[in-house]
């Protein structure tokens, strides 16, 4: 019976050497993120709580940053202006996505599907900031579509145009990834089984890719409430949201201000990053338990 | 009914879904608008880059000329910019692709406390918006690195937040994709783990690799939102000094310049996939170039014992 | 007596808390066939992984022709490792695939040539050189393998599972051509399986692993004919266990009151009557083999038993009650063990008999 009785093993030096090889490759990174994250949350808690611009680390600890910028009109209304670009952006990308993800999807010849693939992604390889360019060109007085989109240059059509277009890969991709995971010959079995293409559509397709579309939701609208280039440019000044606030704060040297505008664009990014976690979640669990109910 | 079953089946085993021909031209007509959708801003971009007109207004050239290519190559912000992004891009591309391959290769292979951690601390850049980024390394450095304000260093190094959660997690996959024996096999045949790592590992993700290093060069390469807080207005990168124009106004040197910026990252990705493909390819010929087809793909096993 | 060429000497190793193996004892002779045989989970790959050096014992040494290994690290060994797929370098040809081994030490171009040239030869591969692993058969790769880690010259050639991922055929080829190899190498084998069949017909001799621990070390026949276990009993071919000699309804043969083995091929089929059966039973179900037929009985307190009996001289029918009869020399007694404690999950069964000898 030698040994049988211990049940933990002894010092595994071995194991403790891998574990060192482990840490010191995953180090550098961890530091890196780890400065620029503890210094994120302590410069701009740091400066938000501050009415002076000084790039002093400590200064006299004072709400009216945080008073100024939550009372005033114009401070909401920006904040306001973010969230509603934010959702409606975010609703016209995933609705236009989802159709060019079903049809990529249906596309057979390889070559075709490569190509178009191509063209739809090849976007996100251009600057932002000649995307948006040539939205500007195309809704400027002179421009392509200045007839039929007549004033939408500078105004919220004009940004939520062009922040679709930016955006649009970034919906197709979870889509098309969410399609591809569908059991094959789920809908030729709703056909089959009588169901019609609206019906298939609404009780076989849409349920088994929801996991896709939260996901879609998710990264467009973090994306959009982000977005600098694209408001700034198509928005030119009157059209104004957080990110492009911070901006001007700084250069008005008002860095207090600058801070809690951060801050709160952060909390409209962590909310709503939370928020579709735990939708997706909700969507997990019920498709779950839905197919642990159809073998039971 | 019965041959309608069967050939519903027969359709489930080819996988994809058959379409109906006015189905399948439906979704042709709707892709190809989309593609029109996507390519249109482009497309005018380009189009207006070779009008002879003084103004970019959008509209259709009233003449051709490629004076405007030649400003734009003349104007000293863009031809600093320009020297500049490809310095910023290629610091953080080298940086981001050293420190994140090796995260990216501890957390696929090694069995450590934090490993699940961290693979989600690496992708948690992604959910801050990059104006705070910019907006708190712009405080950071005033009040602590002033040296680091407007170097190639300073911007490479807030870049590499933003490459970092792209590379561990393109590697990350590329190397969950091999595997491990193979590497076990390259050390009990007498390479040092290095060696192993060099010969073994390397060359299999090397697409991957090229992939990573080249969306990430062109992010950087293209990065407005984190850069524009982190320089002076009068020297910025390529990007930068463009959308600062823009700001102001718009004229032909910029569409120019911005379709060289087109031009140059549809080359890059070409190049790139054409690399990648080439490696792909070389293989796929030295193995279907001799003889017979062999069996079916080796099968990834685990271990049973 | 010889320096073994490779000793495991009491390897524990535990996995997140959960023991694997436990103080494994195997001592490999030189030019010796040796398997390590048990069902999936038991250890086996793991204990060949650490004579590799690709895992570290927690506790316990591993010695090779006398030198203490256990703080070698894989690539400094003398063993190599035939992996269980093959683990081929897929982005090499199969010449290079060989000569990756001869690099690594830095071998003269010409002999790596010669080298990687003959051990090709031998398994059959020569004109195989230049292809892609990708675009060979499973038993083609496997050859590669062998090649691949034999061109080194190990002191002891460890194979991981090397005939599972063929099919049936294949593997029987395999297994001669396997044994052959061995023989013409003279180089210590070690391989791991789980497939009894198979060690037995290749290994000079067999350990029987189960839940880590090492239930019986011995030849085929020895683990065959006097099992040190019941594990070992019920693993190796198919076995009747009693209780003891009078159970089941059945009187058998044997002065010992333990765990008793009786071989289906032992049993003889007699009439109801007959003096020397030492019970009845019922025929409930009977299969032709070929050489044999399988009979299954039921004794009268509803026991199973199976019979193998010569096909030509039987005739049972199912229903019949016939006699059964073994010669007491066919009676094996299985060392009854003590069921370990809960130290590994799937307890429940035997340890490994402190009494190996007992059934002498």
């Amino acid at each position: 019976m030698t040994g049988h009785d211990k049940a933990q093993p002894p010092a595994p030096v071995a194991a403790r050497r891998r574990r060192l090889i482990a840490y010191a490759l995953v180090a550098p990174g961890t530091a890196y993120l780890l400065l620029v994250f503890c210094s994120v949350i302590l410069l701009l808690f740091s400066y938000s709580f501050r009415t002076e611009r000084s790039s002093r680390l400590f200064a006299p600890f004072s709400t009216e940053t945080w008073s100024q910028a939550l009372g005033d009109d114009y401070q909401l209304g920006v904040l306001w202006t973010t969230l509603r670009v934010g959702v409606v952006v975010t609703v016209l990308t995933v609705a236009l996505a989802y159709p060019v993800a079903w049809c990529l999807y249906r596309v057979r010849r390889w070559w075709v599907r490569g190509l178009l693939g191509f063209v739809i992604f090849s976007p996100i390889l251009v600057s932002v900031v000649v995307r948006s360019y040539g939205w500007m060109l195309l809704l400027s007085p002179g421009g392509l579509l200045a007839g039929p989109l007549d004033g939408w240059l500078y105004h919220e059509p004009g940004v939520i145009l062009a922040l679709v277009h930016v955006e649009l890969p970034f919906a197709v991709v979870p889509l098309l990834a969410a399609l591809r995971t569908l059991p094959p010959g789920v809908l030729e079995a709703a056909a089959d089984l009588g169901a019609s293409p609206a019906r298939r559509l609404r009780s076989v397709l849409l349920p088994l890719t929801l996991p896709g579309i939260v996901a879609a939701a998710q990264l467009v609208f973090a994306l959009t409430v982000s977005a600098f280039a694209t408001p700034a440019l198509l928005g030119g000044g009157r059209v104004t949201v957080l990110s492009q606030s911070v901006y001007q704060n700084i250069q008005q040297l008002n860095w207090p201000l600058a801070a809690v505008q951060a801050l709160l664009l952060l909390a409209v990014a962590l909310v709503v990053l939370s928020v579709f976690n735990r939708l997706s979640r909700l969507v997990d669990v019920r498709q779950r338990r839905d197919r642990k109910g159809t073998i039971a | 009914m019965t041959s309608r079953t069967t050939s519903r089946l027969t359709g489930r085993l080819t996988g994809r879904p058959t379409g109906t021909g006015l189905g399948a031209a439906a979704r042709g007509v709707f892709l190809t608008l989309t593609a029109g959708f996507v390519l249109l801003p482009l497309a005018v971009v380009v189009l207006s880059s070779f009008s002879a007109d003084e103004v970019a207004d959008g509209g259709w050239p009233n003449g051709w000329s490629l004076r405007w290519f030649r400003e734009a190559l003349e104007y000293e912000p863009f031809r600093v910019g320009l020297a500049y992004s490809l310095q910023v891009a290629a610091l953080a591309t080298a940086i981001s692709l050293a420190v994140g391959a090796a995260a990216a290769y501890a957390i696929a292979r090694y069995r450590f406390p934090g490993a699940a951690l961290l693979r989600a601390v690496f992708v948690m850049p992604l959910s801050l918006p990059r104006v705070v980024t910019g907006f708190c390394l712009f405080v950071l450095y005033a009040s602590l690195f002033p040296t680091a304000y407007g170097t190639v260093g300073g911007i490479a190094f807030a870049h590499c937040l933003l490459l970092l959660p792209f590379v561990v997690s393109v590697l990350g996959a590329a190397l969950a994709g091999l595997d491990p024996a193979l590497e076990e096999a390259a050390r009990d045949l007498g390479a040092s783990p290095p060696r192993a790592f060099l010969r073994i590992t390397l060359p299999q993700i090397r697409p991957a690799l090229i992939a990573a290093a080249v969306f990430a060069f062109i992010t950087s390469f293209d990065e407005v939102d984190t850069s524009v807080f982190l320089m002076p207005a009068d020297q910025t990168t390529l990007p930068v000094a463009v959308f600062l124009r823009l700001e102001q106004q718009q004229d032909p040197t910029v569409t120019a310049m911005s379709s060289l910026l087109i031009a140059g990252s549809l080359l890059l990705a070409a190049a790139a996939a054409l690399a990648a493909r080439g490696v792909g390819a070389a293989l796929v010929a030295r193995e279907a170039g001799t003889g017979e087809p062999g069996e079916p793909k080796e099968t990834r096993g685990e271990r049973t014992a | 007596m010889s320096v073994p060429a490779l000793h495991a000497d009491g390897v524990s190793k535990w996995f997140d808390g959960r023991r694997v193996l436990d103080a494994v004892d195997i001592e490999v002779r030189e030019g010796e066939f040796f398997s390590l045989l048990g069902p999936s989970g038991c250890g086996k790959t793991t204990a060949l992984r650490i004579v590799a050096g690709l895992d570290a014992p927690d506790e316990g040494r591993v010695s090779i022709n006398g030198t203490d290994v256990t703080r070698t690290p894989a690539h400094r060994r003398p063993t190599n490792l035939v992996f269980q797929q093959g683990a081929l370098f897929p982005h090499l040809s199969v010449f290079d695939n060989v000569a990756f081994g001869l690099r690594t030490e830095k071998t003269a171009k010409r002999e790596i040539a010669g080298r990687v040239e003959e051990l090709l030869d031998v398994v059959g591969m020569a004109e195989f050189a230049g292809r892609a692993p990708g675009t060979l058969s499973g038993g083609q790769r496997q050859r590669v393998a062998m090649a691949r880690a034999l061109v080194r010259r190990p002191q002891v050639l460890l194979l991981d599972e090397p005939l599972s991922a063929l099919d049936l055929g294949l593997q029987l080829r395999m297994r001669r051509e396997l044994r052959a190899l061995q023989r013409r190498t003279g180089t210590a084998f070690v391989c791991v399986t789980h497939n009894q069949a198979e060690a037995m017909e290749i290994s000079d001799r067999i350990a029987v692993l189960n839940a880590g621990r090492v239930e019986q070390t011995g030849t085929a026949r020895e683990l065959y004919h006097t099992p040190a276990s019941r594990f070992v009993a019920e693993f190796i071919g198919e076995n009747n266990l009693f209780a003891g000699a009078t159970a089941d309804g059945l009187t058998l043969p044997a002065d010992h009151d333990g765990l008793l083995a009786v071989r289906p091929e032992s049993f003889r089929l007699a009439a109801a009557d007959d003096a020397a059966s030492v019970g009845t039973a019922t025929v409930r179900s009977a299969g032709f083999l070929g050489p044999r037929l399988r009979v299954v009985l039921e004794t009268a307190t509803g026991r199973e038993v199976l019979v193998d009996a010569e096909a030509g001289a039987t005739t049972a029918a199912v229903g019949e009650r016939v006699g059964l009869a073994v010669a007491a020399a066919q009676v094996a007694v299985v060392p009854e063990t003590a069921v370990p404690e809960a130290a590994v999950p799937e307890a429940g069964l035997p340890e490994e008999g402190a009494v190996r000898e007992a059934a002498s």
